[in-house]
This record gives C-alpha cells, sequence and structure tokens, in this order.
C-alpha cells in the first residue's frame, strides 16, 4: 500500500511534483502514467525517502519508507536503469544489498534465475546490455520479496521479449497480494498491464481511474461529419452551443459539444445533406494524448492550480 | 527463463531470512562493495608497492650519499651530510605520503564512486536510514587499511635503511623508530578517512582528489614558500607534518605530541563528520 498526500516537491523555482495525492492498493497493478517530465521519476524519488518533499506525506505500507526497520522486505523499487558500478558482478551487487537485512545468498541466486541473468551473474554489470541491466534491476526490486513493488518505466531498452516478460511478471506479482506502481510514459504499455492509472502532466494529477473509465470519460468527444453544405451546418451547430472545425476536406467537419443522433436531426430538420455521419472511436491512446495534451498547453476548467508554473504554456489557448 | 509467472511465494513469505538493518549487516554489505571491485585490489597493489618502493630508493640514495661524503672526508665514522641516523629514519618515513594520496583516492572513490554510477540511489534504499553507510564505510576503512598500512609503513623504514651503513641505520627496536612508523600508519588510514569525508561532502571523484593532493601533498612543502607566517604555521597543521613529529624526525619537531594526535583525529573526523549532516540532510 502506497499513500501520497498532498506531495509537493520544488527543486529551486521548478515544482517537479505539486500537490499530488493517490492511493496504490495490494493485489492490482497501478500504471503510473504522464508525459516525459511529468514527475514520476521524482514522486518515487519522495516515496522512497531519496529526496525529501517540500510539503506532503509520503507513505509506504502506512509509515514513511526511512522509519522501516526492513524497507527491502517492505518496497522493491527499480529507479534508474544500470545504476550499478560497472566494475562490479550482477551476483556482488545484489548480494551487497542483501547484506543489508540478512537475505541470504540463496535468495540472490533465486531472484537472478527469476529475471533470467543467472548465466551472467558473475560477469561485470559494465558489459551488460542495457536490457540486462533492466533486468539487473528487476532483480533488485524483488531482492527482499517486497509487498510493494515500484518500478520507473521497467520496459525501457528491453525486447518485445522482454516486455512480454515483464507484462506476466507484473501481473503475476499483483496476483500474489502486492502493491504494484509502474511508471510509463506510454498508454499502450499500461493499457495492456494496468488495472488502475493514476495519469499526472507537469506534476499535477490528471486522474486517478481504472482503465474503462479514462475511455468512457474521454469518449463522446468529437463527432466526424461530411457534408456537401458543410459551412450551413456548422453555424447551425454553433447556434446549439456545438463546436465545428473544418476539417481536411472542405465538406469535412470535427464537431465537439453534440451527439452524433442531434447533429444528423438537426441536419435533418433544415434540409441539410448528410454524405457522412459518425463518432469518432476514442482509443485509450487517444484519451491519454487529450488528457495530457490539455495539461501541457493549458489548465482544465475543474482543477485551476494555486500557482501556476513561470514557464507554464503558450497563451490564448482556446477553451 | 522467461517464465510469465514470478515463483516467488506470497508476499513477504519467502526465504528472505529475518532482519533488520544493522551497522554490523552494513558493514558487511560494504566489505562485499569494496572487495568486489578490481580497482580496491589494484590501488592496495599499488599503494603497497610505492610506499616501499619510493622508501627503498630513498634509502638507496641516501647510502650513495653516504658513500660519497665518505670517500671525501676519510674518517668520518658520523652519519653524512649534516643528518643524524634518526633523520634519515624520518625522511624514509616521510617518503610514504605519494602512496598515502592512494589511500585517500579509495577512500574518496568509496563514496563518489557510488554518486558517479548511481549505485547510491540502490543503497540508500536499501538503508534509508543513511548514516549507517557512511560510518560503515569508515569502520570498514579503518580495520582493512590499519594492517596493511602498518605493515607498508614498517617494510618502506626497514628496506629504506637497509641499504645504510651499520652507522647510519635504525632498527624497529631503537628509540622512536617504532612510534615514527604507526605515526605514519596512521596518516595512512587517516588519509583514507579524510578521502571518505571529502567524498561525502564533494560527491566528486575529481574534486575529492584536488582536495586531498593539496592537503596531503601540497600544502606540507609548497605552503612555507609563500613566505607568509600564518600560513607556513597554518600548513603544519596537517597529516604529513603530524606523522613527521611523532616518534623519529628530521629535526625538532614541527607539532607537540598532542597537537601531532589531535590534527591527525581532526583530519579523519572533522570531514567527515561535516559529509555524515550533509549524506542525513541533502537530497540524494
Ligand atoms: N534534481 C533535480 N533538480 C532540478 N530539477 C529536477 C530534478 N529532478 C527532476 N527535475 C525536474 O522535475 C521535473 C520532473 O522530472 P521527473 O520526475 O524526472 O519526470 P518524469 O519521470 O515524469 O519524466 C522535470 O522537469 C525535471 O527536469
Ligand atoms: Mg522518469
Amino acid at each position: 500500500m502506497i499513500e501520497a498526500r498532498g506531495l509537493t516537491k520544488r527543486y529551486g523555482a521548478k515544482t517537479a511534483v505539486d500537490d499530488l495525492s493517490f492511493t496504490v492498493r495490494p493485489g492490482s497493478v497501478t500504471g503510473f502514467l504522464g508525459p516525459n517530465g511529468a514527475g514520476k521519476s521524482t514522486t518515487m524519488r519522495l516515496l522512497l525517502g531519496l529526496d525529501r518533499p517540500t510539503s506532503g506525506q509520503a507513505l509506504v505500507g502506512g509509515k514513511r519508507y526511512r522509519d522501516h526497520r526492513a524497507p527491502l522486505r517492505e518496497v522493491g523499487a527499480l529507479l534508474e536503469a544500470r545504476a550499478v558500478h560497472p566494475g562490479r558482478s550482477a551476483r556482488a551487487h545484489l548480494l551487497s544489498l542483501a547484506r543489508t537485512e540478512g537475505v541470504p545468498a540463496r535468495r540472490v541466486d533465486e531472484v537472478l534465475d527469476l529475471v533470467g541473468l543467472t548465466a551472467v551473474a558473475r560477469k561485470r554489470v559494465g558489459s551488460f546490455s542495457l536490457g540486462m541491466g533492466q533486468r539487473l534491476g528487476i532483480a533488485t526490486a524483488l531482492l527482499g520479496d517486497p509487498a510493494v513493488v515500484m518500478l520507473d518505466e521497467p520496459v525501457n531498452g528491453l525486447d518485445p521479449d522482454g516486455v512480454l516478460w515483464i507484462r506476466g511478471l507484473l501481473r503475476g506479482l499483483a496476483a500474489e497480494g502486492r502493491a504494484v506502481l509502474v511508471s510509463s510514459h506510454l498508454m499502450s504499455e499500461m493499457a495492456l498491464t494496468a488495472d488502475h492509472l493514476v495519469v499526472v502532466g507537469r506534476g499535477r494529477l490528471l486522474a486517478d481511474t481504472t482503465v474503462e473509465e479514462l475511455v468512457a470519460r474521454t469518449r463522446g468527444g468529437s463527432v466526424v461529419v461530411r457534408s456537401p453544405q458543410a459551412q450551413r451546418l456548422a453555424v447551425m451547430l454553433a447556434g446549439v452551443g456545438a463546436v465545428a472545425r473544418p476539417g481536411d476536406a472542405p465538406d469535412l467537419l470535427e464537431v465537439r459539444g453534440a451527439e452524433a443522433p442531434r447533429i444528423g436531426e438537426l441536419a435533418a430538420r433544415h434540409g441539410l445533406v448528410l454524405h457522412e455521419l459518425h463518432a469518432q472511436q476514442t482509443s485509450l491512446e487517444d484519451a491519454y494524448m487529450t488528457l495530457t495534451r490539455d495539461s501541457r498547453e493549458y489548465l482544465t476548467d475543474g482543477d485551476s492550480p494555486a500557482q501556476p508554473d513561470l514557464d507554464a504554456a503558450p497563451a490564448g489557448a482556446p477553451r | 527463463m522467461s517464465t510469465t509467472r514470478p515463483s516467488t511465494s506470497p508476499a513477504g513469505t519467502a526465504g528472505t531470512g529475518s532482519g533488520r538493518v544493522g551497522l554490523a549487516r552494513v558493514v558487511r554489505s560494504e566489505w562485499t562493495k569494496l572487495a568486489s571491485l578490481r580497482s580496491t585490489w589494484m590501488l592496495l597493489l599499488v599503494f603497497v608497492l610505492l610506499g616501499v618502493g619510493v622508501a627503498t630508493l630513498a634509502g638507496w640514495g641516501s647510502a650513495q650519499a653516504i658513500e660519497a661524503t665518505e670517500a671525501g672526508t676519510p674518517p668520518a665514522g658520523g652519519p653524512p651530510g649534516g643528518l643524524g641516523r634518526e633523520a634519515l629514519a624520518a625522511s624514509i618515513l616521510s617518503t610514504t605520503s605519494l602512496a598515502t594520496l592512494l589511500l585517500g583516492v579509495l577512500g574518496a572513490l568509496a563514496v563518489s564512486g557510488e554518486y558517479a554510477t548511481g549505485t547510491m540511489t540502490a543503497t540508500l534504499t536499501a538503508v534509508p536510514r543513511r548514516w549507517p553507510v557512511l560510518v560503515a564505510k569508515a569502520v570498514l576503512l579503518a580495520l582493512v587499511l590499519a594492517p596493511v598500512a602498518l605493515v607498508v609503513s614498517g617494510l618502506a623504514l626497514l628496506a629504506g635503511e637497509s641499504f645504510l651503513p651499520e652507522s647510519a641505520s635504525l632498527g624497529l627496536q631503537d628509540d622512536g623508530v617504532l612510534a615514527a612508523v604507526v605515526a605514519h600508519a596512521a596518516a595512512m588510514v587517516v588519509t583514507a578517512l579524510l578521502g571518505l569525508g571529502l567524498g561525502a561532502l564533494l560527491r566528486s571523484t575529481a574534486g575529492s582528489i584536488t582536495v586531498l593532493v593539496v592537503v596531503v601533498f601540497l600544502a606540507p612543502g609548497l605552503v612555507p614558500l609563500f613566505g607568509v607566517d600564518w600560513l607556513t604555521t597554518a600548513s603544519q597543521y596537517v597529516p604529513a607534518t603530524a606523522a613527521g613529529s611523532l616518534g623519529v624526525t628530521t629535526g625538532e619537531p614541527a607539532l607537540t605530541t598532542t597537537e601531532a594526535v589531535l590534527t591527525l583525529v581532526g583530519w579523519a573526523l572533522v570531514p567527515l563528520l561535516a559529509g555524515l549532516v550533509l549524506l542525513q540532510r541533502r537530497d540524494a
């Protein structure tokens, strides 16, 4: 169980994490999503006590991480891939960490086997590929058989086999009753593994939801209309409060603020010809892009922040 | 490999032993780290060779000088070139300062190497209270290096003395010789701890080595050349001069025994304590 409560971290003038609150529950995989620079890694560092929050609280298993007396058993984390001395062997690296809590050497060999590094256990890490480094990071995270697993962009640098393997691993860890937090900047990856999503942008919480809910929330976004009288239809639509943007062709409109049936009825009432009318299918990827684009370019109406970022977004964005 | 099911047992029940993080465990962990790097053993090897080697050359050089002096002034009988046998012993020991520098580098790398490679993240995740990490590194360095330093200091003296004629040489059993050997060994361990403290303060290998070179090497020899009185006085409070003031000396000791001991302890502990405070306070 991970609880972030009003977490805020500023580096000088830069606010990396801004009043972030969320919970990661045992038995499920929580995807931590956001574009690069959204504050995912910083949040994980705050959760692990590596960086001190400017304000707010980070609790793991009900306590601050540094108050745990056997922390590796509580939380296993992969932060930076290959953050290992290149001159040390994978086994020695794991063994040195295992020693801090009296974890037996047998467990080191077990996790090496689990991630498929047994054959190179005694090779120097400097000779590892990015994917092997990533596997070593995962072995490190699993070393203490922790109740909470936290992985920062674990699929980076893995080949397709490795990506599949990680998915299975994460599902398995959650099925065993662990709380799993995995960050990614790719929705496509999270859609396949996560039960729950915590989406951040510019350090702020954008969504704390399930995959299904997120799609539902963004569905019905826009309707594509093709009509030889597109100009007139656009005026009619404006009259009922919908927004029609011209599409790629002169007879194309992209309509927001009105569902497809209403648009059809409106056109019929005014005797306008329609050649095409369909709701834009929202993929999870679109939902995510919409969500994070909003956070990058302008602020969503509901949750305007206490203090806007200095380097915030271009002015005059619509809405 | 590549089983999709992780073969771990339900959360928290696998055979991972049961243990809280304690200082003794962290010392073991640090030993695993130190011993698993080739650079540790290389540095120690070069330290031994350089420490004994330079002293050997110094002894041989002194012997040559004595011979030349004796050839010029036949009934010399006594030590050459105005240097007494005690001063000869002290000057042989003082040549170990080059090797001592290497132990400073070893100490600095123990921390700065972790920052450079990112290992510190894993280390502090395993030991989130942090201070045991630096304390364990200090304890470990002192334990491992003390015997090595004693052997190198002793061998350096014996190797250097072995070239000198009997009339000009001293052995470990002579007054003040053992004390000087121990003092130089102490300066070596102190320098390693100084390097460790600097590594924790500066988090940079290059920065730490720069300060080490200045303190260990340049300050004692160079600062007096500026001719500024208070600077010259200040420059005596360094590990090398402190070690040179204990036991047999090249002249009047620069520091009293108390001053010398405090100087050694100070260089070992003050940077280390400052590093400890910063380690607790700073973001990792
Ligand atoms: N130590 C630091 N000093 C200054 N800025 C930082 C530091 N760490 C992160 N940042 C900034 O904070 C923001 C969030 O970074 P990060 O947490 O790494 O994002 P993410 O992991 O989501 O890509 C970025 O703008 C980054 O430049
Ligand atoms: Mg990141």
